[in-house]
């Protein structure tokens, strides 16, 4: 059981990070590709991150949903699982 | 099921690890596109996990439809680890024996033996894999798929392997058995497939026989007599085929062969256990015997209600026996034997001359019957006789079954044939099957993602 609280513990700090990361990367990205820099590769740069950044706030928002279907369709079939930690912001 | 656990929630972690990267501000595309893939492993993985049980019934499922029986598997394994140790042992105390004469001879055996030995080892490392597989194969899977569970696909592919490993090895080793068949039905087996059948022996009263021959007929053939051994137990060995046909087991002493419980059943049919498929134990019941030592033997018929009190030395035997109705009591002895006196309840029987029946060969021993007319009731009896000479009272050896069956005709090249087939068959067969089922293992822990170009996830 101390590898499972270590593993949500690691789950709760990641989640942390990545919503402040995801502010700061759609800032950094909006920042980029509104930049006078005239070079296009950079702007695709920042066209980039903006992209990933709401990829990335999408699949938090979906992956609880999913990990719910899935853990529901196995305990139809008959196993249980836990039920997956739904991460909270501080 | 902690390790599933673990797995699971390595999964959600995988999960959110890609979140991250997919937040992360750095442009890199060889890292970002770990996002993605991390993603999705998380998603694989944790269907893995939660649905593996239903894999594992899906893999019982294919494994009972191809026909493997995990206890069938084990059982003739040790049947043949049993039989190769014997043969072993056979091989290795003829060769000790002939090379105190031949001192060169126990160096041509020693290469005989060292192949037996090296075809016992991998007959020993299947039965092995067997368990491991058998007894463990949830825990394998679920290390497999935790393994599999680490982010960064740090461990897939060691995962992969150990959970292919478990599903292939649990569905394809009980075939083992018909694999070797499939080797084996071009080279010639001889008749040497031999089977035990051992158990002790009783007579229709519940006493336990102490000594005596029993002898099995098969179709034309009869197989005997055997020795029971010292404290009445039975020890025959029969040609494997033998023991499905239709089997008549008989108590052969003194002239007489009496009737058992085992009259026209195949011996398969009757075993009380069957540890291996070599042996077989058969309880047997006599009918119509009440005593039988060294030579004489004391039955009756019409049976009797019961008999008591049995008491023998060198001079003399004397029982109690109650019966309804008119009965009468059979003495068989051999002619060493001379009979005294009987007392029935303390009178003598006048002349016991008169009471001799007939007379009879059982094999190179002669000996005679005497029939003593029992009234019904409750009665003490007594014989007393003299044992003229101890030897003769039992035939010799060379009319016994183990010695009877060197006698058949085996040919050196069918012996050769044999000991070659069944020695290179298991080393041969073993190795060949294993590698066979860890190539399979490889192609299955390629599909589950180790690392090939095609995959079930991208």
């Amino acid at each position: 059981m101390d590898i499972v609280d270590l593993i949500k513990d690691l789950i709760n700090k990641v989640v942390i990070v990545s919503w402040l990361l995801f502010l700061l990367t759609w800032i950094i990205g909006w920042a980029i590709k509104g930049s006078p820099i005239p070079s296009s590769k950079v702007r695709r740069v920042g066209q980039g991150l903006i992209e990933d950044a709401i990829w990335g706030a999408f699949w938090v928002a979906i992956g609880t949903s999913i990990f719910w279907l899935i853990t529901y369709i196995s305990s139809a079939l008959g196993t249980v699982l836990p039920n997956p930690p739904v991460p909270q912001l501080p | 099921m902690t390790l599933l656990i673990v797995a699971f929630y390595l999964a959600i972690l995988t999960f959110y690890l890609g979140v991250l990267v997919y937040a992360l501000p750095i442009p890199i595309s060889g890292l970002k596109r770990w996002g993605p893939r991390l993603i999705n492993d998380a998603f694989f993985i944790a269907t893995l996990a939660s649905s593996i049980e239903l894999i594992i019934s899906v893999a019982d499922y294919i494994r009972m439809s191809l026909g493997g029986d995990w206890n069938d598997f084990f059982y003739s394994i040790r049947g043949l680890l049993f039989l190769r140790s014997l043969f072993i042992l056979a091989l290795s105390s003829i060769s000790s024996t002939i090379s105190r004469i031949l001192p060169g001879f126990s160096r041509i055996m020693s290469v005989g033996l060292n192949i037996l030995i090296a075809s016992l080892y991998s007959l020993t490392l299947i039965y092995f894999l067997g368990m491991i597989v058998y007894y463990s194969i949830a825990t394998i899977a679920s290390l497999g798929i935790t393994l599999m569970a680490i982010p960064f696909r740090v461990a897939r592919n060691a995962g992969a392997f150990l959970l292919s490993f478990a599903l292939v090895f649990y569905i394809a080793l009980p075939l083992y058995p018909h694999f070797v068949l499939l080797l084996t039905t071009p080279l010639p087996r001889t008749t040497l497939n031999l089977a035990i059948v051992y158990g002790d022996v009783t007579n229709f009263l519940g006493y336990k026989i102490s000594s005596g021959y029993i002898g099995v007929k098969i179709g034309e053939e009869y197989i005997g007599p055997a020795k029971l051994e010292p404290g009445g137990r039975m020890f025959i060995f029969i040609p494997r085929d033998y023991m499905d046909e239709q089997a008549i087991v008989y108590f052969d002493v003194t002239g007489h062969r009496f009737y058992t419980n085992v009259s026209g059943t195949p011996l398969s049919n009757l075993c009380t256990t069957r540890l291996t498929a070599y042996m077989c134990q058969i309880n047997i019941e006599v009918k119509g015997l009440i005593y039988y030592s060294n030579g004489i033997a004391l039955h009756v018929h019409p049976p009797p209600l019961s008999v008591e009190n049995i008491i023998e030395n060198s001079s003399s035997i004397s029982l109690t026996l109650t019966s309804d109705t008119d009965t009468k009591l059979y003495v068989s002895a051999v002619e060493s034997y001379s009979i005294n006196s009987v007392l029935v309840d303390g009178i003598a029987i006048a002349n016991i001359d008169e009471c001799k029946a007939y007379e009879w060969n059982w094999y190179n021993v002669k000996g005679a019957t005497y029939i003593i007319p029992i009234p019904s009731g409750h009665h003490d009896i007594y014989i007393s006789f003299k044992i003229n000479s101890f030897e003769g009272l039992e035939p010799s050896v060379e009319n016994l079954y183990p010695g009877k069956i060197i006698q058949y005709n085996i040919s050196w090249i069918d012996a050769l044939n044999y000991l070659t087939s069944s020695i290179y068959l298991e080393i041969i067969s073993s190795i060949l099957y294993i590698s066979l089922l860890l190539s399979a293992t490889y192609g299955l822990s390629k599909l589950l993602g180790g690392g090939a170009k095609l995959r079930l996830i991208p």
